[in-house]
Order: C-alpha cells, then structure tokens, then sequence
C-alpha cells in the first residue's frame, strides 16, 4: 500500500475524504443537538452511530490510523447509547461535540499532512479517557486499544477447529478448545446479537485494481472483533498454474461488529463490484464455532471434513480431503453442512463453499461457491441485508461537481443567453416569421436551461443555520443565557457561492443578538417573560430575494442610547429628527458601538458596519426593527442568484436600463403628474390616494436629450419601501446576465451592473435599493413616512 | 544448495510477477526436503503475495518437499494471520499487530 502510485491515488482521493468527512462530522454535530431535544429518539441514535460510524470507516481506508483510533472510542460510546445501555445527557453531549472537534482538527491535520501537537493530543487523550469513563470502561487506554484489536489469534484461522473430521486428525480437537479460550474473553464483553459471519470471494481482478484483501480485513479488525478468519487456501491454485496477479483468496469471516452488516459492507464497498460477498448474522461467534464443531464431528466425518479448507497431505491443517472419500455429493456435503451449523441462528456452514465442493482438493472447483450453502444466502450484487441499512443516508442521490466547472458553466451560459437575445434580434428584424418562431423556440429552451443550471448552485440554506445550533449552544453556555434557537424555512435555497458568503455575517449577528439582545434567565423574569429567550432564524423566497430574519426576543434596541451615541460620535446631528426605523439602523453605520464593554463574543473589532458592507457587496440589504423591551428583527435581504436575473428593460434617451424584474411592481404608463421637482431629481407624486416618491433619472444622471412628451413611472418595491422611477420608454421582460462593472464606475450610485444586450449595446442595471435610498434620503419626514404607511 | 533463498523486501502484487518466476525457479531445482527460504527482509506484504506464497508452497508439497520459510518478518506473520493463512504457510501466528502490514 505505501508504492509511489497508490499514494498518489489516496492522495488524490483525500480531499474528497476530507470534504465527506466534514460534512459528517457537521451532520454529527447537528444530530448530537437534536438529540439532546429528543434524547430518547432512536433514529437520531442510529443516525449519530451510522455517522461517526461512517468517518471511522472512510478514514481506515486512508489509513488515518489517528482519526480512526479516536473515533472508535467515540463510536464504541455511541454504541452503547443506542443499544440504550447509558442515557444520553448534556454533558455527554458536551462531550461528543468536543470529540467532533477533535476530530475535526485530526481532520485538518490529515488534509494539511502536518503533525498534530502536543496541545492537541493531550485534548485527545483527555477525550479518550472522559469517552472511555462514559462507557464504564477504564479510562486508561493502555495497549488494549480496541481499534486494531490484536489480529486474529493463530489458533482459529486456519479453519481447523471446524473440520474437525478425522479421528486421526489430532489438531482440530486442539485447536477447538484453543480458538474458543481464544475468543471467549473478548467475546464476553460483546454481546453476542452483533456475531457476523462474513463470506467473500474475490474477483479475478482484484490485486489488478489495486485492491487488497488483506487490507480489507485489516479495516474489518477496526470495526469490531474478529474472531476467526479461514482463507480458502486449496482455492489457489498451484505454482505452476498461478497467474501471480489473479486473486484465488476465498475467506471467511467471523466477527463481532457493533455496526452491524451494513458496517461491514462499508469494509468491502471497494470490491463490491467483483466480489460475492455474504454476510449473515450468526449466534456469537464462540457458540457457533463450537456447533460447528460439534455438527462436523456429529455429521460423521465426511460432511465435516468436506467444509474444512483441504488441500494437499502433509500439513495436519490443510489435509482434510483423504479423510472424507465417503462424501461423493459435494452439495449434499455442503448442505449437510449448513443444517448442522444452524444451530445457531442464521448461522451457517463454514465459507469455503468452493473447498467444500471439491472433494478432490484441487482448488478449482468450478462454481464451487454457488453450488454451496452460500449459492443460497450470498448476494452476488450486494444488495444483501445491509443494503436498506446504508441507504439510509444516500436517499436524495447525490453527484459532487466541481465548483468552478459549474462556473464555467454558467459562463457560457451567460453568453449563450445573451447570443441568443441578439439572435432573436436578428429575427424579428428579418421579419422572417419562421425564422422568428424557431428563435422564439431556442430563447424558450435557453430559458429553461438557464433556470435548470442555476438551479444546480442552489443549496437549502439549511444546512447553514444549522451549524448555529452550536454557536447559539456553546455561547448560551458561556453567558450563562437559556435560549432556544429556531430554524424557520430551512429548506429555502439559495446560490451556493451567496451561501458561502453571507455565514459570516450571519455568524456575527448571531452572537450580537445573543451577547446584547438576550437578557439572562433572572433579567427576563425580572421583565415578566420566560426565562428561555427565544432566537429565531428564518428564511424565506420574497419577490424575487431571499429574505433572512434573525429574530429575538430580548431587551430590544434602546433608541436613546443608540441615538446619543450616534450624536456623541457625531454621526448625526444633534438638531436631526430621526425616525424610529431611522435611529435603530444607525447601528449600521461605521464607528458605531452601543456595547458597554467589548466582550469575548461581539465586538470584537467587527462592527455592524462590516456586516452591511458585506451584504451590500452580495447585491443585498439589511434593516433591523426594533421593539424595546421586546426584542429584535434584522433582515437580510439577497438576491437569489449572483449570475442571471430576469431584468425589464427600460430606456431613458438613447441609454438602457434594466430593473430586477421582481422589484417593479406596476407601471403607470404616460404622462403621470408628477407633484413637486424643483432642481432636484427628487419629486412626489400621487398614486391612487398616496405619496409617492419619485425619481427622475434622466435629472440624477444627466441623460442630455430632450424629454419626451409623455413619460412612464416604473413603480418599485424595496423592502417595505415603494417608490417610482420616471422612465421614457418601456421596451418588457428582459433576461438580464449580470456583470460586474469596472472598479472605475464603482462609485455611480443606483447601479449594480451592467449587461449586454442583444444588439450589443451596453445596459446598466439599477440597484434597486440604492436608488431608494436617493429617492427617500433626507426627504421630509412626512413624506418618507406616507410612504412607508402607504406600504 | 549453497546459496541462500530469500524473499525480497516487498512481498506483494508489485513483485508478484518477479517472485513467481523465481519461486518457480526454486521449485524446479529444489531436490530436498525441507526447502529454506529466508523472509527476514520482508517488510511489505499484501494478499497477492500471501496467495503467491501459499502456491508456492502447494506446488513443493506435491512433491513431498516442506517449503519452510525461516524468520519470518513480523509483517509477514501477521498478514498471514489477518487472512488466516498462518498454518497454510506454517508460520507462527504474530497476532500483535496486523495493522503494521498497511
């Protein structure tokens, strides 16, 4: 395993592992935090085991002899709490989740390939200890580390103990006795429903794939007991007749393995295509050994000896052929075989089917394996018992894609719509109806295809908030705070690459909300609420964006406070009239901080600004709301997609916007009245018995051409804000693919972007947000307020 | 003979080919039993090269010659005993640590 070639082939497959691993080690972290809602719930218990379960599994095959150490122990705890032998509590959580990080450190360690240090591993050898108190056993690990318990014993793996056939073969009696003294003291601490016998024939192909069996088995040892391994060994052929490079190997497998088949199956999931493999739950492996024995014996001789391994004379172990001439049915053997073993439940005759089969001991027996007892149990594809077991996880099927594949993808996808806008352009204008229909058709389908590959960026946002459950856990914690964390909507998706942006913002609200918002268990009683504060993350599909709330129940902004701290920072006036939604968004501006004291969990330097700035860049938003004494609502408001909008199309003179589709709420077409102007671009009109701010772009940009006579309002939304934007023509619904401007035209206020149409001509794309804020700043009071009741 | 067999430090599917030619050498020229090989030097084994050790030995001991291999790498014992073909090999099971063969 350590050639040149196979190291670049794990290394290559590594940061896949360390990826997977991640992610269980995340769905670990989720599960331990339901669970201590629900610490009964059995399906969270099987979940948890499968999952660390699973990490231990993969990191074998890596051989990342730290992390599966470790993680045995945390499995071997876990076992014990689904098998309901200790009850889970949270300072066993809190103890678990100190062990996904460990392991998840290990983790970082395996992918950096860089040596963990002595910090490190004393945290690990305490976890190991605490996990080992946890499950009553000694706390001291010593050498008797389970997790490569000692190979099998010599004893029991040659097969001899079960084809104790011949009277004159003087070794079985010896080695029966010898195999089950061997086995038994481990065996008593395993309880005996988790016996497995495992049968396996190997392809053909397998060390030519890169397989190797004996790694496998070692793996087997990791996930539980072995108690007895027999090699088929008259299966492989002579020198003379050896292709060195096929695999004859034909095993049998007796284990006792807390992770039930499914676990096993895990061991073989490299070989699965070539392999036959059965695994069948047996009476512990000792008990079943023993009836083995004693079936063979009972079975007088012949059946017996025929399922031994036998091969050639001279070596006692592998001899058995001469001694059982009697037998000439190689099924009925095998079956006799098999019934006499069924004394234990499920249990089976031994596994070389084939060996039994060949009463000649050549080794070739052909189709030995189907004709024996195995032909009946062995499931060939492996969709054996185990199966419903692993599909458990693998329910939605998944295929990873690299990132910046689907990039390109929607790169070219981005040309194409445009391609296509600029075809559908030529169309019309040809006045070719045909022509116009198959475009038509073609713009239709690239619609399609736009909205299917954008869809392949979207991830349930789900999975972000969960991994708040800890922080709000662990920082509740830390300040002494009861607070219950709600997910709301966790199935709202959302482009991965905004995902991956807006944690961190997220993260800090979070903590601000927990630090400042929520009071503790006595200041809330002393308020007259629950002493649990309540913290709500939400998420939502609105018009177009998606909206994020974070919603507590806490003491609620202090207007006062917040207001003479922006005065004695002077951002702002000390003769300004602010609104209340005003004066609580202050909190956004940069160099503003309400916090007492700069605590260990906010304030640390970022400030709320940092947080908007961030949102802003990802085209979104951000307000906070606020009842004092009652708690608070932020909301985060982005756009669904970073790539391609559905955009209207508008022009003013001979220039092109384009408005997000989903912002525009109505269009007042022709010359509505508009009430106020002046200089500014500013004004006011009226719609339908309200107050409606307005902006006239060709004023805010300079757009230098005449006006014409009868000019359109574009109604938009904003928030909760409405506004109108006086537009000359109308030209519809345009796919509108975003990209970015040059630094250079960074500063333009009200423009998000630009695209490119279909006759090649530029347009810039109107952020929505900016151009509220232009319309509604510093506006009299009476006006923005109309307004915001109006909505 | 004179000179001593012994088996190359890698004992496995990458030298699977080589040793097979020479163990079938040894087998051709071996007259008596029992026939020495030497294994200290193993130091890495896999199941092909267990498999291509256990021919070798069936091949010998149709002729009535004992392959016996003399000490044994550790690593060599307990691949054996991981895959149970301790006494199909006649070795000593080493049941320490199977782990050292990965």
């Amino acid at each position: 395993m350590k050639r040149d070639d196979d190291n670049g082939y794990l290394r290559e497959a590594l940061p896949a592992f360390v990826s997977e691993a991640s992610e269980h080690l995340q769905q670990l972290e989720e599960l331990l935090l339901q669970i201590e809602d629900d610490p009964h719930n059995r399906d969270l218990l099987d979940a948890l085991f499968r999952c660390a379960h699973t990490i231990k599994g993969s990191a074998g095959i890596f051989g990342l002899d730290r992390i599966v150490q470790f993680t045995h122990h945390v499995e071997t705890l876990l076992e014990r709490l689904r098998r309901g032998e200790r009850a889970f509590d949270p300072d066993l959580g809190t103890l678990l989740l100190r062990c996904a990080d460990h392991t998840r450190l290990l983790l970082e360690h395996c992918a950096s390939d860089t040596a963990i240090d002595d910090e490190a591993a004393g945290t690990g050898g305490a976890l190991v200890a605490a996990l080992r108190e946890a499950c009553g056993l000694p706390a001291s690990v010593g050498d008797a580390a389970p997790p490569t318990p000692a190979a099998t014993p010599a004893p029991t793996d040659a097969g001899a103990p079960v084809d104790a056939p011949a009277p004159a073969d003087a070794a079985a009696p010896v080695d029966a006795p010898a195999a089950a003294a061997a086995a038994a003291p481990r065996d008593a601490a395993t309880p005996t429903d988790d016996a497995w016998c495992v049968r396996v024939s190997f392809g053909a192909d397998t060390f030519r794939n890169g397989m190797d069996p004996l790694a496998i088995i070692s793996y087997l040892q990791g996930l539980g007991t072995v108690h007895a391994v027999q090699c088929a060994h008259a299966r492989i052929p002579a020198l003379e007749e050896l292709d060195p490079e096929c695999c004859h190997l034909v095993l049998e497998v007796r284990l006792t393995c807390p992770g039930g088949s499914a676990a096993i199956e895990t061991a073989f999931s490299f070989v699965r295509e070539d392999c036959d493999l059965s695994i069948e739950r047996i009476a512990a492996p000792v008990v079943s050994q023993a009836a083995v024995d004693a079936a063979g014996r009972a079975a007088a001789g012949p059946t017996g000896c025929a399922a031994g391994a036998g091969a050639t004379s001279a070596d006692a172990a592998i001899a058995p052929t001469p001694s059982a001439p009697g037998d000439t049915t190689p099924e009925g053997s095998t079956l006799a075989t098999a019934g006499g073993t069924a004394a234990g439940p499920g249990g089976k005759g031994t596994a070389p089917d084939a060996t039994a089969a060949d009463p000649g001991g050549k080794g070739t027996a052909p189709d030995g394996a189907a004709a024996g007892p195995g032909g009946g149990v062995s499931v060939p594809d492996g969709r054996g018992d185990g199966r419903p077991a692993t599909g458990g996880d693998a329910a939605p099927r998944w295929i990873r894609v690299r990132a910046d594949r689907l990039d390109n993808l929607i790169d070219l996808l981005g040309e194409l719509v445009i391609s296509s806008a600029s075809a559908s352009l030529i169309a019309r204008e040809s006045r070719h109806s045909a022509l116009i229909e198959a475009n038509a058709q073609v713009s239709g389908l690239v619609e399609e295809i736009r909205d299917g590959t954008l869809q392949l960026r979207m991830v349930p946002i789900g999975d972000t908030f969960a991994r708040f459950r800890r922080v709000v856990r662990d920082t509740a914690a830390e300040l002494g705070k009861d607070i219950h964390l709600a997910l709301v909507g966790t199935d709202t998706e959302m482009d991965k690459s905004v995902v991956e942006r807006i944690v961190d913002p997220l993260m800090h609200l979070v903590r601000n909300a927990l630090d400042h918002g929520l009071e503790t268990p006595q200041e809330r009683r002393a308020a007259g609420k629950s002493p649990q504060g309540r913290l709500t993350l939400e998420a939502s599909h609105e018009s177009g964006s998606i909206v994020i709330r974070i919603r507590d129940d806490g003491r609620g902004i202090d207007r006062d406070r917040v207001l003479a701290r922006a005065r004695e920072r002077g951002l702002v006036g000390t003769e300004a009239q602010l609104s209340d939604a005003e004066i609580v968004n202050l909190i956004f501006q940069p160099g503003f901080s309400t916090a007492h004291a700069v605590t260990n969990l906010s304030g640390r330097g970022v400030g709320m600004d940092v947080v908007r700035s961030n949102i802003e860049a990802l085209r979104g938003t951000v307000a906070i709301t606020s009842e004092a004494g009652h708690g608070a609502c932020i909301e985060i408001r982005l756009p669904l997609t970073l790539a391609i909008i559905d955009g209207f199309l508008v022009g003013i003179g001979d220039s092109r916007f384009i408005f997000p589709l989903d912002s525009v709420i109505e269009v007042v077409e022709g010359g509505a009245a508009v009430l106020s102007g002046g200089d500014d671009c500013r004004c006011v009109t009226e719609l339908r018995g309200q107050l409606l701010p307005v902006l006239d772009l060709r004023r805010l940009y300079e757009i230098e051409s005449p006006a014409p006579p009868r000019r359109s309002i574009v109604v938009l939304r904003v928030g909760l804000q409405r506004i109108g934007v006086i537009v000359d023509s109308l030209h519809g619904q345009h796919q509108t693919v975003i990209k970015p401007l040059a630094s250079i035209f960074r500063g333009l206020r009200g423009i998000s972007g630009s695209t490119i149409l279909g006759n090649g001509e530029v347009a810039l794309i109107f952020d929505v947000a900016s151009l509220a804020d232009i319309a509604t700043s510093s506006f009299e009071p009476s006006a923005t307020n109309a307004s915001r009741e109006s909505a | 003979m004179a000179r001593r067999r012994s088996l190359p430090d890698e004992v496995s599917i990458y030298t699977a080919a080589s040793l097979h030619e020479q163990c079938l050498g040894w087998a051709r020229r071996a007259r008596r039993s029992p026939l020495e090989v030497d294994a200290a030097g193993v130091c890495e084994v896999d199941a092909a090269g267990l498999q291509l050790l256990v021919a070798f030995r069936r091949s010998l001991e149709a002729r009535g010659i004992e392959l016996e291999i003399q000490r044994p790498a550790h690593c060599l014992c307990a691949a054996a005993a991981t895959l149970g073909l301790s006494q199909a090999l006649g070795l000593a099971a080493d049941g320490n640590d199977a782990g050292a063969s990965r």
